[in-house]
């Protein structure tokens, strides 16, 4: 290929890809930001006059209540998530290159199913537990309830902890522990010291990877939860839909899309931090 | 020779079926500056590991100090490690990497700073304690992970192809630094190199390793011009390795025949015997060209093939007629190599007893 | 580089728009609200050719509506009653003709000139349902006469709401005896706090297939459609569905054409066909709801055309409630209903 039809091809998918970023990222985010900003009218969805009262109406009760139980939702998944994720990717870096590649592949399968589908398969698997526990414990009750909610939650979320956490525990440096062995480091030392410190950005990558997405998955607490309670997806969505209050829905949105910025910047300067690991090697 | 400050005995080692050390026996005496020789693959990082605690031997015995130390793990063991590329811990400063050891072993902050100034004072580092290893150059990564093993005082310090890293001016610094270093701290060093160079120049003692066996140990003279066997001949600086086989043996002198010709050399080996093929080595720098066809005692003829000029010496490739091509290094004499010319028919001598003859296995 | 997008772009738009045929109808409906048989019937018969599009919510077809207004995209929809209302008020639906219409004579006078749209002057009554109790009666041998008895304490975690602002505000408004379309907020709030008394017996909310709950025992009463309540039964015989007392809510899905329809006589064509008797007949018979059409109804078998449950009595019907369109208070429900969500 010569230099000049690889610069003209480079050029062509730099422009699609900023096209389609600009027309379906860029100008809807736009679009919000600018909606939250205008009053909500009676026979048309917006009015084209500025205020500020849709953010005002975050600081609501409501709101903030299903903001909170959202977090705190969010936050549990996240805490759980980490918990088996961690030990789970340490598990697969243990394994020989091959054996890896199959068990890599083994939890990133159910993406190739609808993770909806995969709910409605987890909330007939509760329905069979719960229907045979109820043989010794007639009140047990699992399915529609936060347990639920969480189960679900979790099990859609793990792959996307542990892939994160497996790539940087796959490129932690081998003799940085065996250093830190020969130092006299016990292993819970080691694991303190080192590995620990070294793999938070994998932590703080998969957590948010985790939580942010929790908030808008509406579709688990519908099914899972018996639509008992709102997440801040539902509310979105409703307040689109339903309530046709599009500047407040929008507010809404923008909220998370800042709390969202938020999130990433704390991911990368925890990067600077602890990213020390880009060795500039003088050969 | 002093106390024995660690032992192998028999130490063999395998993964899996692959065995890469076979049966090997070491002694490493208190303070020498030992060296680990060979190509890649040879094993010379294998016993390395074995000897910090990165692995378990297969079979045999290893003492350090007189105790056996098989089973106990590498945070057990009063040896610290130079790694390949240093493994310096990216999160902390030069500091806190140093003062890893110190604190693991629950010093006091105020002994902890007292010692890590002193050794990164030693390495020329004191400046440098709040950078983070990306900050610095290679060699000052290469001083901070010597810092780091020696502040810990280790009964043996083992360095993994510390200056492999190094570029070539700064490696030859750094050898001088180190074997300094080593003067100073009385400590047992370890080396482990491929650099036979870096090895002649370094060591009080040299083992030389081939497929997980070693072929020589010995001082880097000793190594270097009575090498044992055809391998450490030429895996040892520049070898010219004539083939021929054996005329005459007698009490005080033996007859090889080389090519057409036949040399008489003094030389007494119980093991050759008339017939034997045998090696003749000789190191480029024993060779000398004579352009008269005065007859010595050991003399070839052959066509220079190629002049190449180095500086302080000059490079001589000569065609012998048996098809055998040798290198010979003279220093360089300007009004004595203006003569040579490619192509040109030439006599190669050398001293008695300059040549070292091994039987061909 | 920009002559190559230009390129890409006309492509595109060359793919998009195929050559399409003179004689068209755009035909925007509920998804599985039509047999396919029906559509291919009517093309065969009049060469028109339909394109069929659907949605899953009333808000989210009025969006569309409203949104693409001038460009003319859709010619009928099958809006709810209360978005019949609203799109009227609104001005975005076709004022009717009924004299281009020989067969609206087929319809029952009980579904027509509603308070959603009188004289039906902009709406044809497609399908209607009404929103009752569904008891397992297996599970429950308590008599259950009305709304009131969901409250009952036995029932705790064993009742399923539907899941949708209007329907369960409606049920909760007929019991305290206000008008379900109630713009008062005092009543909404009233009927928020009993909401709030009944959340600790609700196991679930759905509205999307409530029978499922009840075909796998996880719920043994609570609101559901009609039509849900026929399929449940279908399933499990014990499953029985009641005319609450103090009132059932209707809903009637309807044909409207829209302002600013291209088709125009296609659309009159498409709903005159559509009101046949029996084509609505096979319509009902395929989709499970009750038609308005009183002669296809004729033509239902016995068995379909006496089930209470699908149709019920003239009584029942009378003194059942539409909900209507109640503009910007839907934000009012809302808020309660987020609030009664939110708390536990």
């Amino acid at each position: 290929m010569t230099p000049s039809k690889a610069n003209w091809l480079k050029k062509a998918s730099i422009t699609t890809i900023s096209l389609w970023l600009a027309i379906f990222v860029f100008i809807p985010t736009l679009l919000v930001i600018a909606t939250s900003f205008l009053r909500v009218g009676e026979n048309n969805f917006v009015i084209f006059s500025f205020t500020l009262d849709n953010y005002q109406k975050i600081l609501d009760p409501v709101f903030f209540h299903v903001f909170f139980a959202s977090c705190y939702l969010a936050l549990i998944t996240t805490f759980v998530c980490l918990l088996i994720g961690y030990p789970f990717a340490y598990l697969l870096t243990q394994f020989s290159p091959n054996i890896r590649r199959i068990l890599l592949l083994l939890v990133i399968i159910p993406f190739w199913t609808s993770s909806l589908i995969r709910i409605y398969a987890i909330k007939i698997l509760l329905l069979q537990i719960e229907r045979s526990l109820r043989f010794f414990y007639p009140d047990v009750s699992i399915l529609y309830t936060e347990m639920a909610v969480l189960i679900g939650l979790i099990y859609t979320m793990l792959p996307f902890m542990i892939l994160p956490l497996f790539s940087t525990m796959e490129k932690l440096d081998r003799r940085l522990i065996e250093a830190a062995q020969d130092l006299g480091a016990t292993p819970r030392q080691t694991f303190m010291r080192i590995i620990l410190p070294l793999t938070i950005p994998g932590i703080i990558a998969g957590s948010m990877l985790v939580f942010l997405p929790v908030l808008g998955l509406f579709y688990v607490t519908d099914l899972l939860g018996g639509a008992k309670n709102i997440v801040i997806g539902n509310l979105i969505k409703n307040q689109f839909l339903v309530a046709r209050n599009w500047p407040f829905a929008s507010a809404a949105s923008v909220f998370v899309i800042i709390l969202m910025a938020m999130l990433i910047f704390v991911y990368i300067k925890s990067i600077n931090r602890f990213g020390g690991s880009r060795h500039e090697k003088v050969q | 020779m002093t106390q024995k400050i660690i032992e192998l005995k028999n130490v063999s080692k395998s993964f899996g079926n692959d065995k890469v050390l076979h049966n090997i026996n070491l002694d490493i005496s208190n303070g020498e500056f030992l060296t680990l020789l060979g190509p890649s693959g040879c094993g010379k990082t294998t016993i390395l590991r074995l000897i910090a605690g990165f692995e378990n031997p297969s079979d045999g015995e290893i003492f350090l100090n007189g105790e056996k130390i098989n089973a106990i793990p590498a945070n057990k063991r009063n040896v610290c490690t130079v790694f390949q590329n240093y493994a310096l811990f990216p999160h902390m400063n030069v500091f806190d990497n140093v003062a890893f050891g110190l604190r693991i072993k629950n010093l006091n902050a105020e002994e902890i700073k007292t010692k890590v100034d002193a050794v990164l004072k030693m390495v020329k580092l004191e400046n440098f304690a709040q950078r983070k290893p990306h900050q610095l150059s290679g060699g000052q990564q290469q001083r901070v992970a010597i810092a780091r093993a020696v502040v810990n005082d280790p009964l043996v310090l083992v360095l993994d192809e510390p200056l492999s890293a190094l570029d070539y001016k700064l490696r030859k610094d750094m050898q001088i630094e180190l074997k300094e270093l080593q003067r100073r701290l009385g400590i047992t060093f370890i080396f482990v190199t491929h650099d036979q160079e870096e090895a002649l120049s370094m060591s009080d003692r040299i083992v030389i390793l081939n497929n997980g066996n070693i072929e020589q140990i010995g001082s880097p003279q000793q190594i270097y011009e009575m090498p044992q066997s055809l391998f450490v001949a030429q895996f040892i600086g520049e070898a010219n390795v004539l083939t021929g086989h054996i005329e005459e043996v007698q009490d005080d002198f033996i007859k090889v025949q080389i090519a057409q010709s036949c040399y008489q050399f003094h030389y007494t080996h119980s093991k050759l015997q008339k017939n034997d093929k045998v090696n003749v080595i000789l190191r480029p720098e024993d060779l000398q060209i004579y352009l008269d066809n005065a007859e010595k005692t050991h003399c070839l003829s052959g066509k220079i093939t190629n002049i190449v000029y180095k500086g302080a010496t000059v490079d001589l490739r000569v065609a012998l007629e048996n098809d055998n091509v040798v290198t010979i290094s003279e220093f360089f004499d300007d009004s004595r190599h203006q003569k040579f010319v490619v192509n040109q028919t030439i006599q190669i001598g050398w001293a008695d007893g300059v040549e070292v003859i091994l039987h061909d296995t | 580089m920009y002559k190559w997008i230009i390129t890409l772009l006309t492509l595109l738009f060359l793919i998009g728009c195929d050559s399409k045929p003179k004689e068209v109808l755009n035909v925007y409906n509920w998804s599985e609200y039509m047999p396919e048989d029906v559509i291919e019937q009517f093309e065969k018969e009049t060469g028109i050719k339909v394109y069929y599009s659907t949605y899953d919510s009333n808000e989210a077809m009025y969006a569309k509506v409203k949104l693409l207004e001038s460009g003319g995209y859709y010619d009928i929809v099958v809006p709810s009653a209360y978005f019949i209302d609203r799109l009227r008020k609104e001005q975005l639906l076709h004022k009717l003709d009924h004299n281009k219409l020989k067969n609206w004579k087929n319809l029952d006078p009980l579904f027509l000139n509603k308070e959603h749209d009188p004289n039906n002057s902009y709406s044809i009554p497609y399908l209607w349902g009404t929103s009752g109790i569904a008891v397992n009666t297996q599970r429950i041998k308590d008599p259950i006469t009305k709304w009131q008895d969901l409250w009952n304490p036995k029932f705790k975690n064993k009742v399923l709401l539907l899941n949708d602002v209007r329907d369960t505000f409606a049920m909760t408004l007929t019991l305290l005896g206000y008008s379900i379309n109630t713009k008062d907020e005092q009543h909404i709030k009233e009927a928020y706090e009993k909401l709030k008394e009944l959340k600790n017996n609700v196991r679930v909310f759905n509205s999307e297939s409530p029978k499922q709950p009840f075909i796998n025992q996880e719920v043994e009463i609570g609101m559901i459609y009609n039509g849900e309540a026929v399929m449940a039964q279908r399933e499990n015989n014990n499953i029985k569905y009641i005319y609450p007392q103090e009132g059932v809510i209707l809903w009637v899905d309807n044909l409207a054409i829209l302002k600013n329809a291209k088709n125009l006589q296609n659309a009159y064509k498409f709903v005159d066909f559509l009101l046949r008797p029996e084509i609505a007949k096979r319509i009902c018979e395929e989709i499970g709801y009750a038609s308005p059409n009183k002669e296809a109804k004729q033509l239902l078998e016995e068995k379909i055309r006496n089930n209470t449950a699908i149709y019920p009595s003239k009584e029942i019907i009378e003194k059942a409630t539409i909900p209507t369109d109640i503009g910007d208070t839907i934000r009012i429900y809302q808020k309660y209903w987020e609030k009664l969500k939110s708390e536990n």
